[in-house]
């Protein structure tokens, strides 16, 4: 008896708890159906765009160079630090982003632009008014894109000289960059 | 990256659903209790919007001199400071071992993978930094800076993004707890400050530079469709009902995580800014967090071929993390 009247004490209080939690739950709910509907109306006067805090390229620019002169006056003070800044900027742009959209292309010509883009970061537009330099870069790209896609090792070891002799003139002109 | 293994892992989150909400609850409660950390994530909404000034007035008179000559270089001449402001935005607050003249508190970005570390002054009415010191979150960790292989949370190159965002901010918080909530967090926190200030901030702007790289692809001329999809998931999340986010979003028990994230106050959504983008092979990655509470992270993965983009809702706080990292390991 004591027991049944334990399991009844528990059952109740189960089924307390259940409605307790239910009714949390469902005012949860109506509160965030109110919630979404009341957001909507007021959103379009107060709401900022999601993508409002997104840097464009041109203003990342902007900041990176302004970035780099005032660094140039800080080196004359705080000695070399700052040129490692400069120079892991440079680095990201020609190596990182251009490795990285590299390895994102899904095809040559998405790859090619990707390339220069990232050769023309570095050394800035006045370079693609180089015809013979914008050939090379186009020509390296072309060697590194079928070193990146053919990846089977016999491909590699036949491309190898191509591609340790593109790496070298890539650090060629990464170093007259700097 | 794969979409395979995201809708694993959202399979896995919406296993500990419950947990979620529990995670969610529990954080809140924290910033109540904890007027301590409630400060300081009241001085982050501050600094969101004005990083220079907010945080050099936080600080005390020589910690607010050495703010303003480290950021300087990337301060521009109104006076903004766009990759600050994007730091601050989606920082999480970490707080270690405090008493009453002490303590020890940071913001971290895991969309930067950077890590602000401060020792705050308590003995003074209004509890400030006394001293600081900006670092990546690679340096934090004890491994070591390398700019050509950024953190996986800005870049993910070897794994699925949404575990990368989940591993670096567990490996960071453990280090985190490990070393500053214990009697050894001032002498733990001289240790980092020996690093080169400027020099550390440098590598933090890189982490900057490169999350705001790739977000800035959005921008470009060929890229307006992905800029208006953007938008468009932006105002879903900020402000879509239950019925408009089933109609545009799929993924395993979707409607269930939907019906959790529509029950977020609305002010935390109206606050949701992008902060990744990711453009794959097979699919794009935009990734979203709220400026409010950052605790709060969505990825939206849209598949190139034709589908429905895929949901998935992640928290930044150790009981989720550890239970996706348990679940994993398994």
């Amino acid at each position: 008896m004591k027991n049944n009247g334990t399991i009844r004490f528990s059952m109740a209080i189960l089924l307390l708890c259940g409605c307790v939690f239910l009714s949390t739950s469902l005012g949860a709910a109506e509160k965030s159906k109110e919630g979404s509907s009341s957001v909507q109306k007021s959103d379009t006067a107060t709401k900022t765009k999601a993508t409002e805090n997104v840097i464009s390229s041109e203003e990342l620019e902007k900041i990176t160079t302004s970035a780099m002169e005032k660094s140039g006056n800080s080196l004359m003070q705080a000695g070399a630090k700052w040129l490692g800044w400069v120079d892991k900027i440079k680095k990201v742009n020609a190596l990182v982003w251009g490795g990285l959209q590299a390895s994102l292309a899904t095809n040559e010509e998405e790859f090619l632009k990707a390339w220069e883009t990232a050769i023309v970061d570095v050394f800035g537009d006045g370079v693609r008014k180089n015809k013979w330099l914008m050939e090379q870069i186009r020509k390296i790209g072309k060697e590194v894109w079928e070193w990146h896609v053919k990846s089977d090792k016999k491909l590699k070891e036949e491309n190898k000289k191509d591609y340790e002799r593109s790496q070298k003139f890539l650090q060629g002109l990464l170093n007259l960059g700097r | 990256m794969k979409t395979t293994k995201l809708l694993t892992t959202a399979a896995l989150i919406m296993g500990c659903a419950g947990s979620m909400q529990m995670a969610f609850a529990g954080n809140a409660q924290n910033t109540a209790e904890n007027p301590f950390e409630g400060n300081i994530s009241v001085m982050r909404i501050f600094a969101k919007d004005t990083p220079v000034k907010t945080v050099k007035d936080w600080m005390s008179k020589g910690a607010g001199a050495k703010w303003e000559k480290m950021i300087q270089p990337t301060v521009r001449k109104d006076g903004s400071a766009p990759l600050l402001k994007n730091f601050f935005a989606t920082a999480v607050v970490f707080t270690g071992a405090r008493n009453e003249d002490s303590g020890i508190a940071a913001f971290y970005n895991v969309w930067q993978d950077s890590i602000l570390l401060f020792q705050m002054d308590n003995s003074e009415r209004f509890s400030a930094p006394e001293n600081f010191i900006f670092l990546p979150g690679s340096v934090f960790r004890g491994e070591k800076f390398n700019a050509e292989k950024p953190a996986q949370s800005i870049f993910p190159a070897n794994e699925a993004f949404d575990l990368a965002i989940i591993r670096t901010y567990q490996a960071t918080k453990k280090v985190f707890d490990s070393k500053f909530s214990g009697k050894k967090a001032m002498p733990e926190f001289a240790g980092y400050l020996k690093n080169d200030s400027d020099g550390m901030f440098a590598d933090v702007t890189v982490n900057a530079y490169l999350n705001a790289k790739l977000l800035a692809a959005l921008k470009d001329p060929g890229n307006t469709a992905a800029l208006k999809e953007a938008d468009r998931f932006g105002d879903l999340l900020q402000s879509g009902n239950i019925g408009e986010l089933e109609k545009v979003f799929s993924g395993k028990n979707v409607k269930s995580m939907l019906e959790k994230f529509t029950a977020f106050p609305a002010a935390t959504r109206e606050s949701i800014v992008i902060t990744a983008f990711l453009k794959g092979k097979n699919q794009s990655i935009y990734a979203y967090s709220s400026a409010l509470w950052p605790e709060l992270a969505i990825l939206i993965s849209v598949p190139k071929e034709n589908g429905k983009p895929t949901f998935l809702m992640l928290f930044l706080n150790d009981k989720f993390a550890q239970q996706i990292m348990n679940i994993k390991s398994k």
